[in-house]
């Protein structure tokens, strides 16, 4: 008995009981769609932070001091003295290291902003008049402060749209006058919409000069440097250049972590990678589980159709055609069971977007196929046994059961 | 467990030829016996009816001619080829080309219509379906049912779905017909006009049958009479002796 001669009496078999068939079928849909949605949610989720980096600002690498990675033997050692990162630091950077293309030296802390009578408690970012270009955070109206400004540490602020939407409301805010942690700062300009970034409110933050900021919060020491480099990929020489020029200015001290985008991005794509593994794996179990539904009602119709096998035995059928058609009646149950989950995928996510125009839903290919493969081997492996079992049911005893 | 190997007769050919047949059916224990040396020889064209009582080992016997059983001892020649050491494929072919069965309760496939189920063994000889749906409907028409081709087993009458059977069981040209109480689910007037088949397909096409029956009508339509008792052939009476 040929292939197709096969899948034609299985389609007969199936249609035989709908409800049955659709129910058992019903239990690999669900699996297909678990495991399809959930490896599709996890490039969702990739796709995202790509972007959300992407947007902080092309090529960054941000410094910190105190080197993260050996909290443990230097200080136990007691030796070792860790500097502070400066605005010299940062001026040496970026005039001795040519693959360097801007810095922005970062003083931040929380602080009072008022204007007239309103008040907030927001984000002062002491920063560099290179920063919009490093962080890749335009501008909305009016201009940021210049180097000029930042050498003189003149009082002036360029302020997120979110404070500038608390204190001045519909009000013009360029060249009003707010109070920062108690001292005035003329507004010279607003930054365009940012949302977070790396945990930070960008619209709700007030950038001033470095140099100002270093005298209100009374502190030499910068919080971060954040380091423009060119896009030529040497990421690694870049890093290793600016740890051994930092530690030549800090008398050979290893003082500073280096956290380059690509690295941090790597990092947050191995979690995602993970937790995408996991969650289907999960999905994978109810897949297992339609599985054993299969091989349950397989087993059921066996018995039921025992004097049909020892009919077809006695009509001169070949223990391995009934082997082939019992198994081939499974791998069509739970084929059916995946495309059906396929579909039923793809219509979710056509709703999905529809819900939320934004979500970047992505569908992936293989794993479509992946869910259709598997469910086809799940039909396969639980169709084996009960296959096995109708093809070694002896003709004569067989044909004798009621 | 004839330690001398049997030396076929050259005349008359046989198309079933038994030496001592033994079976024993183990379950745990206790062993039964359920053919007892059992001997029988059926002439090619012969037409010849078992009888005996109930679980006198009848069923047994006929699936063993039909190839559905092994013995556990003795010899079966059908139609000249030693059977009872070939492999379970090579049954399933003797059984697919050489032997129709018909069965008391006809056994037929309850989703398919009378064209398809008589296809059945055409379906595992490899014949492409147009072929197989001619042969069948000619099968079908020769029975006196090509009015019924499409209908399903529930859509027709005891009398007419004994007759799909017939045209099932002969659907790859055997060389013997098998029957197993073939009227014993049917009225008297069915069970005539299903003897008349068996008896038309005997005389006309000298097809050799042997009819398993508990009806002393339908035994005595036949050439000859086997009885069986307690695993043995016990007596071979003429027709219309019994």
């Amino acid at each position: 008995m040929g292939l197709w001669e096969s899948v034609r009496v299985a389609f007969k078999a199936l249609s035989a009981n709908k409800l049955r068939t659709g129910l058992t079928m019903l239990g690999i849909v669900i699996g297909v769609f678990a495991v399809i949605s959930l490896i599709s949610l996890g490039a969702t989720a990739r796709r995202y932070v790509a972007d959300q980096f992407a947007a902080m600002g092309s090529n960054l690498m941000i410094i910190i001091p105190g080197k993260r990675e050996t909290i443990g033997t230097s200080s136990v050692l007691g030796t070792s003295i860790v500097h502070k990162l400066t605005l010299e630091d940062a001026d040496a950077l970026r005039k001795r290291l040519p693959s360097i293309t801007g810095v922005a030296p970062t003083i931040f802390g929380l602080g009072l902003v008022k204007q007239d009578r309103l008040s907030r408690n927001t984000w002062i970012s002491g920063t560099g008049h290179e920063y919009p270009q490093v962080r890749n955070h335009g501008l909305g109206a009016g201009q940021f402060f210049g180097a000029d400004d930042v050498d003189r540490e003149r009082r002036v602020a360029t302020i997120g749209i979110k404070v500038r939407a608390e204190l001045f409301g519909e009000e013009n805010p360029l060249g009003r006058f707010i109070l920062v942690m108690g001292t005035p700062f003329r507004v010279i300009g607003v930054m365009e919409r940012r949302g977070t970034s790396l945990g930070f409110d960008l619209d709700d933050a007030v950038f001033i000069p470095v140099s100002a900021a270093r005298r209100l919060f009374n502190s030499d020491g910068l919080s971060e440097i954040f380091v423009q480099t060119r896009s030529d990929g040497q990421v690694a020489a870049t890093e290793a250049s600016i740890k051994a020029l930092i530690r030549s200015r800090h008398d050979g001290e290893d003082d500073i972590t280096v956290i380059s985008q690509s690295q941090m991005l790597s990092t947050l794509n191995t979690i995602l990678s993970a937790l995408t593994v996991i969650l289907s794996g999960i999905a994978a179990i109810s897949l297992v589980v339609g599985g054993i539904g299969i091989m349950n009602i397989m087993l059921a119709s066996i018995s039921e159709r025992t004097r049909e096998i020892g009919l077809r035995k006695a009509m001169g059928a070949r223990t391995r055609d009934i082997w082939t058609q019992f198994l081939v009646e499974s791998v069509v149950l739970a084929m059916i069971g995946g495309l059906v989950g396929v579909l039923l995928t793809a219509a979710a996510v056509v709703a999905a977007q529809r819900i939320v125009p934004s979500l970047p839903i992505v569908i992936t290919g293989w794993a479509v196929l992946l869910a259709v493969t598997f469910s086809a081997a799940i039909g396969i492996f639980f169709g084996v046994l009960p296959a096995r079992r109708a093809s070694r049911l002896s003709p004569m005893e067989a044909l004798r059961t009621e | 467990m004839g330690s001398e190997s049997t030396v076929l007769p050259p005349a008359p050919p046989w198309i079933i030829r038994t030496e001592k047949i033994r079976r024993v059916f183990q379950a745990e224990e206790v062993a039964t016996v359920a053919l007892a040396d059992a001997t029988l020889a059926v002439k090619v064209g012969e037409m010849v009816a078992i009888m005996g009582p109930s679980g006198s080992g009848k069923s047994t016997l006929m699936a063993i001619l039909g190839c559905l059983d092994r013995p556990t001892s003795g010899s079966y020649w059908l139609a000249g080829r030693e059977v009872t050491e070939l492999s379970d494929d090579e049954l399933s072919a003797v059984r697919n080309k050489m032997v129709g069965f018909v069965f008391q309760s006809f056994i037929l496939l309850q989703r398919s219509n009378a064209l398809e189920n008589v296809e059945l063994p055409q379906v595992y000889a490899g014949i492409a379906l147009k072929e197989r749906r001619e042969n069948a409907g000619r099968l079908l028409r020769s029975v006196g049912l090509g009015h019924r081709l499409g209908h399903k087993p529930n859509e027709l009458s005891g009398g007419e779905l004994q007759r799909v059977a017939i045209a099932r069981a002969l659907a790859n040209d055997p060389k013997l017909l098998l029957a197993d109480e073939p009227t014993g689910n049917l009225d008297r007037k069915s069970g005539a006009e299903i003897m008349d088949i068996f008896r038309r397909l005997n005389r006309e096409q000298g097809m050799s049958e042997v009819i398993v029956t508990h009806n002393a009508e339908v035994a005595s339509q036949c050439d000859r009479i086997v009885v069986i008792e307690d695993g043995r052939t016990r007596t071979e009476a003429a027709a219309g002796a019994v």
